[in-house]
């Protein structure tokens, strides 16, 4: 579904933000990014996005060399990959089923399609009562909610994640991860930057550890422990029981896909 | 056909967000090209004017009576033919006495006693000549002045001169303003897409990260421009047109010149106008658009 290259990417600066990554996701795989602030997880995000172009290397998704897509192509690249960042990126002049229409309508989609696509896809996320709701009548993980819909709504083949909870605390977090989770039941390939270590020892899926732009590890049912010198001090390193992410401990909320 | 309606809708939203600038750039658009379609008018009337002076007489040659040394009438239409044949002449048209009467009531028609004390045979025949171009008044002038056959030589020549001189200044004038103020309505424009563009910075990051085509994004910025341009100069052309109007209305009480301009004039150039102030709408949006779209991330 996707695939890296030897992709290295040099910001105008000098930044070296990739080095030579090469990576294989498959179809159906829910992979995290994790790694230090700085290390270079939004780089391949906006990489994928073809927000910023390759310095070297190829890009492949969906069997497209996306690093050589014209201009005018990018639209339809991006319309098979959704997209949700730390800070929703929600529009405040419009309700909840607004914004997630919106994504819906941008790309010509025919008005009677939309009614019921944007009904499915709240339901999904548990909004299905706060559609007429405008972004700041919303909690951060109900707006969280909201932008997911919003990436979702039109069925993409992959979800790129940055940071989703980042600016959630712990047990709105686990929600989120729930619907990440069932959206990638579904047969949708998910890609998520995170630095929550909490979130990916629960999760036990392919963890790609990301340091100075060089993939470092990458590891199927991987953890995430932290690194020898800690970016945030403040975090506990804590065992998965011990997490704040399931409130009965004999049942994790957070549904597991090893098997 | 939906998708239409949802690109014209946003355009309208962004054309109310940013009213005040909006308006200013359509009245740029109004300024300038009311400024131009002007000068135009005022140029067809002096054309009209010019060419169509005393039914495209440039110069009156009224003729001696006999009694006073000049030809006879069968003389004075031989004199015509001499006259039509000198190379500075275009056609030349003989009114005799009695046509010089009919002319005569004809202009003071609404003055009665001064047609009744008017001896019909006081009034000369004349010669209406035509000129192959203006410039040569002045010998065909002077030729005839020496005829002895000759009472009296009016000529337009001065007159005409000084309209054409004006309207040359018109010309510059009007067009040079315009041009300058069609300069600053692009940029105007361009400024309302670019505080529209702002104004929808989210919007447009969000159409981009979701993939709306490139064309989708722009086509709302394209409509508000071309709506403010095409606003503009139908403002325009409606003001010049009733402005004439007025002018033709009050030039029916002025008996010399005319200032009725024909209808197809104004359709003609109206339909130009409102082109040139859509292109220029246009040319501002994509103005604007060039300058600031790519800030919108990419
Ligand atoms: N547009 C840019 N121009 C120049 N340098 C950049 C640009 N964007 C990012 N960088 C640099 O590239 C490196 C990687 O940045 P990136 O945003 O990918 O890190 P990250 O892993 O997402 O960090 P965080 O966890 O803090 O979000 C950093 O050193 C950053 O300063
Ligand atoms: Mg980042």
């Amino acid at each position: 579904m996707i695939r890296l290259d030897s992709v290295t990417k040099v910001y105008k600066g000098g930044t070296v933000a990739a080095r030579d990554v090469s990576l294989n996701i498959r179809r159906g795989e829910f992979v995290f990014l994790v790694g230090p602030s700085g290390s270079g997880k939004s780089t391949l995000v906006r990489l994928l996005l073809r927000q910023e172009m390759v310095t070297r290397g190829t890009i492949w998704v969906a069997g497209k060399d996306i690093t050589r897509l014209p201009a005018w192509k990018v639209p339809y690249l991006r319309r098979s990959i959704g997209t949700v960042f730390q800070d929703f990126k929600l529009l405040s002049t419009k309700t909840v089923s607004e914004n997630v229409a919106f994504a819906l309508e941008v790309i010509g989609r025919p008005r009677s399609a939309i009614r019921s696509q944007v009904e499915q896809v709240l339901e999904l996320v548990g909004l299905d009562d706060l559609g007429g709701r405008y972004p700041d009548q919303l909690s951060g993980g109900e707006q969280q909610r909201v932008s997911i819909a919003r990436a979702f709504v039109n069925r993409p083949l992959i979800l790129l994640a940055d940071e989703p909870t980042g600016n959630l605390d712990p047990t709105t977090s686990v929600g989120i991860m729930r619907i990440l989770d069932r959206i990638n039941r579904s047969g949708t390939t998910v890609v998520m930057a995170t630095h929550d270590h909490a979130i990916v020892n629960a999760m036990r899926r392919r963890v790609v550890a990301i340091e100075k732009g060089q993939v470092i590890r990458d590891e199927r049912g991987g953890g995430f422990e932290e690194p020898p010198e800690p970016v945030e001090p403040a975090v506990p390193h804590s065992p998965p029981q011990n997490l704040p992410l399931s409130p009965d401990p004999d049942k994790p909320t957070l549904p597991r896909m090893d098997s | 056909m939906g998708r239409m309606i949802f690109l014209i809708g946003e355009s309208l939203v962004n054309l109310r967000r940013n009213a005040l600038v909006a308006t200013g750039a359509i009245l740029a658009v109004f300024i300038s090209l009311t400024l131009a379609f002007g000068a135009l008018v005022v140029n067809e009337l002096l054309r009209l004017n010019t060419i169509g002076w005393q039914q495209g007489t440039h110069i009156i040659a009224f003729l001696k009576d006999p009694d006073q040394g000049g030809l006879d009438a069968a003389a004075q239409v031989t004199y015509r033919d001499q006259v039509m044949a000198w190379e500075e002449v275009e056609t030349v048209h003989y009114v005799d006495k009695a046509g010089a009467y009919e002319e005569f009531k004809e202009i003071f028609a609404s003055r009665p006693e001064l047609i009744e004390v008017t001896d019909p045979l006081k009034l000369p025949a004349s010669l209406r000549i035509e000129l192959a171009s203006i410039d040569l008044y002045r010998d065909v002038q002077f030729r005839l002045s020496a005829d002895p056959v000759v009472r009296e030589v009016r000529s337009f020549g001065e007159q005409i001169e000084q309209l054409s001189t004006i309207s040359r200044v018109l010309n510059v004038l009007g067009w040079g303003l315009s041009l300058v103020l069609g300069l600053s309505a692009i940029i105007l424009i361009s400024n309302t897409i670019s505080l529209a563009i702002y104004a929808r910075r989210n919007e447009v990051s969000v159409m981009k990260l979701v993939g709306a085509s490139n064309w989708f994004i722009r086509v709302p910025f394209l409509l508000e421009g071309l709506i403010e341009g095409v606003v503009g100069a139908v403002m325009a052309v409606l003001t010049v047109w009733l402005a004439a109007r007025n002018l033709n209305s009050l030039g029916e009480t002025i008996q010399l010149i005319t200032l009725n301009i024909p209808a197809r004039f104004f359709f003609r150039w109206g339909v130009v106008l409102v082109l040139f102030g859509a292109t220029v709408g246009v040319a501002g949006s994509l103005l604007g658009l060039s300058r600031h779209l790519r800030e919108v991330d990419s």
